[in-house]
């Protein structure tokens, strides 16, 4: 087994990270960090360049898309994979097969997610 | 009105009665005489004789006043009277025996009764007796003979000549009378004629007595075909009936009606109005009077209207069920989210614990396993509310009825024999094509099926039936978005411009809220108001402005119905009042159709009323129409039809060389077949459900289940997306006899996409 992938966890709701953050690391295959607006997520991308950020796309300081922009500006942070994380998502779409949509190019993850589908998510865009 | 005409005559009476005045004169005649009796008493040959002739006279005088008065225009009496009084002077004179006294000149008093006759010949006869009973009374007297016998003499030819002069006079005042009588007549009778409607009498028969012309070239006859004729001979049986039984209704109340009849021949409609006609003196009913006034263009344009209204309150009807929905569905979609975040919170913690093992306690676990199920429900209650109030992109495309329903049998098969269940199938016609969502579609179905196998529980029928029903006509034009053609406006073009005008500008004060509102009331002046008039000169300033504000709005906010709006109120400018403001609204519509977020369809209904409406209007009607043309073109590379395409491009092309067009000739959309419904009705014998239920079924949040089977959005959701697909749903139930859903569904070949919004990407941030 190769060394834990880095991720980057976005969301403005603490006890989603709190929670997503155990399921994660118990796997033992993630390190994961944790932060909780716009601001300090692309400090956070900068000083520990993870493989995935998990973004967050209604936030209170900036939304998710005005982060991801500002990732992809930024030379340092541009080749990581981003994957939005939204409430808004259509129920429909979500009952086909992935709870990954792939949108323009897009990654999206549909909340609510249980832990088995996140997982499986997460590997997929890993690999 | 009896009243009145007694009234008139008892003011009228101390002058006129002639009773009156025979008794005045023959007063004074008593007074006269008595007065010479006492001046002359001393040469009198029978004093007492003379009293007993005075008291006498006076006698016959009282008896006058308590004659009736109609005594007096009987001639035998009213001469017999005169004649008595002529024999009475003469007896006096002799009485009195001043036979060359000037006694004679009361005689001119009788004159004056004479007078009253206004008969002249009878009158000189009277004169002509007296003055042979007082030449003789002369002569016998020997007044005649001896030297004063000239100057007696003469008295006779002087009472001839007076008499002339009175006879003179009354001939002269019978003459003026006549004159004015004529004159009267004439003028009423020039009263009657020129009456545009059939005035005539009849008796209590129904016998004509009086016809003026109108009603005699409504018959088609001439007078004398029509006199004494009965009314029966002229109308139909069921007519003369009503007319008689209403005249009757005169006859027995004594006072006017009206009432409405029908003439199927002609199908002409009358308000007849019949009074009585009685006689001036006596008050009795001689006739009855009849004005019948033509009112078919008010009863057409009152049905019309009627219908104008029903549609036009069922189309409002419908949009404001619409509004209230998307309403709702917005409301809900916003809660729908902000529950998801904290529901995420604990579907992930929930297993959290699971996983951190704290479901070893039997109890422990059992209650993960609810909270997990409770997190499902409440998802699932999630994704129904925002379902129902998303604008999903529909994909349409041509699909087979039959098998969708078929599709959706197979789905509730397990379901539908648990429940034992016999479903009946019965598809009048194959390969039945609708425009549809297909998933969305038999959503409907499997929506409508679930809810008929839980509502029968156990044991029932489900009779499944698809057919073809033609538009009726007022869903023609509601199926076509807005239908342009004239002819159909014509029909109801019935009311006058000033309410179309009073209604369009209360609609402008309500447009702020509702633009559908402005439409329909745009729409309603279109269909209200004549082309015959000028259409927009009495639309003031402030309707202008709204429009215009209302259509920049349109074009920036994307939206359909405020632009839609724009549009239509461009067809009422049909006569746009001078070249300035048709140069303004062409470059309007150039902007519409140029501008990028316009929606293919909506550039193509642009073009259609760009082109129907504006071809008269110099370089920026000509531009408007290549634009038109354009749009046209790229619409059916795209292949995609819309209201009027075909007939509308095959317009464009004939009428290309010969611009400007005819816009009056364009119609939109076709009489083709497929002109009609694709029907699916889906029965069961279920409990049905009662008034209250039915119709508020489908309402969002309505639910007669339990919480846990149905959120309630099941029909609401069913219902949006019928209307999505430009159909209708129905339903009939009855309590104990079960439910029906019908729904209307737009064949394959009728395209209609107008009230369909191209919704963006519904995951945007």
């Amino acid at each position: 087994m190769s060394s834990p992938k880095k991720i980057l966890l976005v969301d403005d709701e603490e006890d989603f990270c709190f929670f997503a953050k155990g399921h994660l690391e118990m796997t033992g295959k993630f390190q994961v960090r944790t932060v909780h607006n716009g601001t300090d997520a692309l400090k956070e991308a900068r000083a520990y360049q993870p493989d995935l950020i998990l973004l967050d796309i209604v936030m209170p300081d900036m939304s998710g898309d005005e982060v991801a922009a500002s990732l992809l500006e930024d030379p340092k942070t541009q080749q990581i994979q981003v994957v939005f994380l939204t409430a808004l998502a259509s129920q429909e779409d979500k009952q086909q097969s992935s709870p990954l949509q792939n949108i323009g190019g897009r990654y999206f993850i549909g909340k609510p997610i249980s832990k088995d589908a996140l997982l499986e998510a997460i590997d997929t865009l890993l690999e | 009105m009896q009243k009145d005409t007694t009234s008139a005559k008892s003011s009228l009476s101390p002058f006129f009665s002639r009773k009156n005045n025979i008794f005045y004169i023959r007063l004074t005649i008593t007074i006269v005489i008595a007065y010479m009796l006492v001046v002359e008493s001393s040469s009198m040959l029978n004093a007492r004789l003379a009293y007993v002739y005075v008291a006498l006279y006076l006698g016959t005088n009282l008896i006058i006043p308590k004659l009736p008065e109609h005594y007096f225009h009987q001639k035998r009496f009213y001469y017999l009277l005169a004649a008595f009084d002529t024999f009475m002077i003469a007896l006096g004179m002799y009485l009195i025996g001043q036979t060359d006294s000037y006694f004679f000149i009361i005689y001119f008093l009788i004159i004056g009764i004479s007078a009253m006759s206004r008969n002249l010949k009878y009158l000189m006869l009277n004169t002509f007796m007296f003055i042979i009973i007082y030449g003789w009374i002369m002569y016998a007297s020997g007044q005649l003979h001896g030297e004063q016998a000239a100057m007696y003499a003469l008295r006779l030819p002087f009472i001839w000549v007076f008499a002339l002069l009175f006879g003179y006079i009354i001939e002269c005042v019978a003459h003026d009378i006549n004159k004015n009588i004529q004159d009267l007549q004439e003028s009423y009778h020039a009263l009657v004629q020129s009456i545009d409607s059939p005035v005539f009498m009849l008796d209590s028969q129904c016998k004509l007595l009086y016809v003026n012309d109108k009603m005699l070239s409504e018959l088609g006859v001439e007078e004398g075909q029509a006199l004494n004729k009965y009314f029966s001979t002229f109308h139909s049986p069921e007519e003369s009936k009503l007319f008689q039984s209403n005249l009757d209704n005169v006859l027995g109340k004594n006072e006017p009606t009206q009432f409405v009849s029908h003439n199927p021949d002609k199908d002409r409609w009358s308000l007849n109005v019949l009074s009585p006609v009685r006689d001036s003196t006596t008050g009795a009913i001689e006739a009855i009077s009849a004005v019948s006034k033509d009112i078919t263009e008010n009863v057409k344009s009152e049905r019309a209207l009627r219908n104008a209204y029903d549609r036009l309150k069922k189309t409002q009807d419908q949009l404001i069920q619409k509004n209230k929905m998307e309403a709702v569905g917005r409301m809900a979609s916003g809660i729908a989210h902000q529950i998801r975040n904290p529901l995420e919170i604990v579907v992930l913690g929930v297993e959290f614990l699971e996983e951190l093992g704290y479901n070893k306690n039997e109890l422990a676990q059992e209650s993960i396993n609810n909270i997990k199920s409770a997190t499902h429900r409440a998802n699932r209650i999630i994704n129904d509310v925002l379902q129902f109030s998303r604008s999903s992109d529909f994909s349409f495309e041509t699909a087979d009825i039959r098998s969708l329903l078929e599709e959706s049998l197979e789905f509730t098969q397990h379901k539908l024999t648990q429940a034992n269940i016999q479903v009946t199938t019965s598809f009048k016609h194959n390969g039945l094509l609708v425009r549809a969502d297909k998933t969305t579609l038999q959503q409907v179905f499997l929506n409508i099926l679930n809810n008929a196998v839980e509502a029968m529980e156990n044991n029932g029928n489900i009779h499944i039936q698809t057919y073809v029903q033609p538009f009726s006509q007022t869903e023609v034009s509601g199926v076509r978005g807005v239908n342009l053609s004239e002819t159909s406006f014509d029909k109801y073009a019935v009311l006058g411009r000033r309410q179309g005008l009073s209604r369009l500008q209360q609609a402008l004060r309500l447009c702020k809220d509702s633009p559908g509102n402005l439409m329909i009331s745009l729409v309603e002046l279109k269909v209200v108001a004549p082309q015959t008039e000028q259409s927009t000169s009495h639309l003031d300033e402030h309707c202008m402005r709204t429009i215009e504000s209302r259509f920049v709005q349109s074009v920036r906010e994307n939206d359909f119905v405020a632009h839609l709006t724009s549009n239509i109120f461009l067809c009422l400018l049909q006569d746009l009042p001078d070249e300035q403001t048709a140069s303004r609204v062409g470059a309007r519509i150039l902007k519409t159709l140029t501008e990028p977020i316009v929606s293919k369809q909506q550039i193509h209904l642009s073009a259609f009323l760009g082109y129907t409406l504006f071809p008269n209007h110099g370089q920026d009607g000509k531009t408007v129409l290549k634009q038109a043309k354009s749009a046209l073109d790229s619409a059916r590379t795209d292949n995609q039809q819309i209201v009027g395409y075909q007939e509308l491009n095959a317009q464009y092309s004939s009428k290309e060389e010969n611009y400007p067009p005819n816009p009056t000739t364009i119609s939109a959309g076709s009489g083709s077949s497929s002109d009609s419904w694709v029907v699916v009705e889906i029965e069961d014998n279920g409990p049905g459900m009662p008034k209250e239920v039915a119709s508020n079924i489908f309402e969002p949040f309505y639910t007669t289940k339990q919480a846990e089977k149905g959120t309630g959005l099941g029909l609401s959701i069913a219902s949006l997306i019928i209307e999505r697909h430009g159909g209708h749903i129905e339903l009939e139930s009855k309590e104990g006899e079960g439910t029906k859903f019908r729904i209307k569904l737009l064949p394959a070949d009728k395209g209609r996409e107008i009230y369909e919004q191209s919704e963006k990407d519904t995951l945007g941030g």
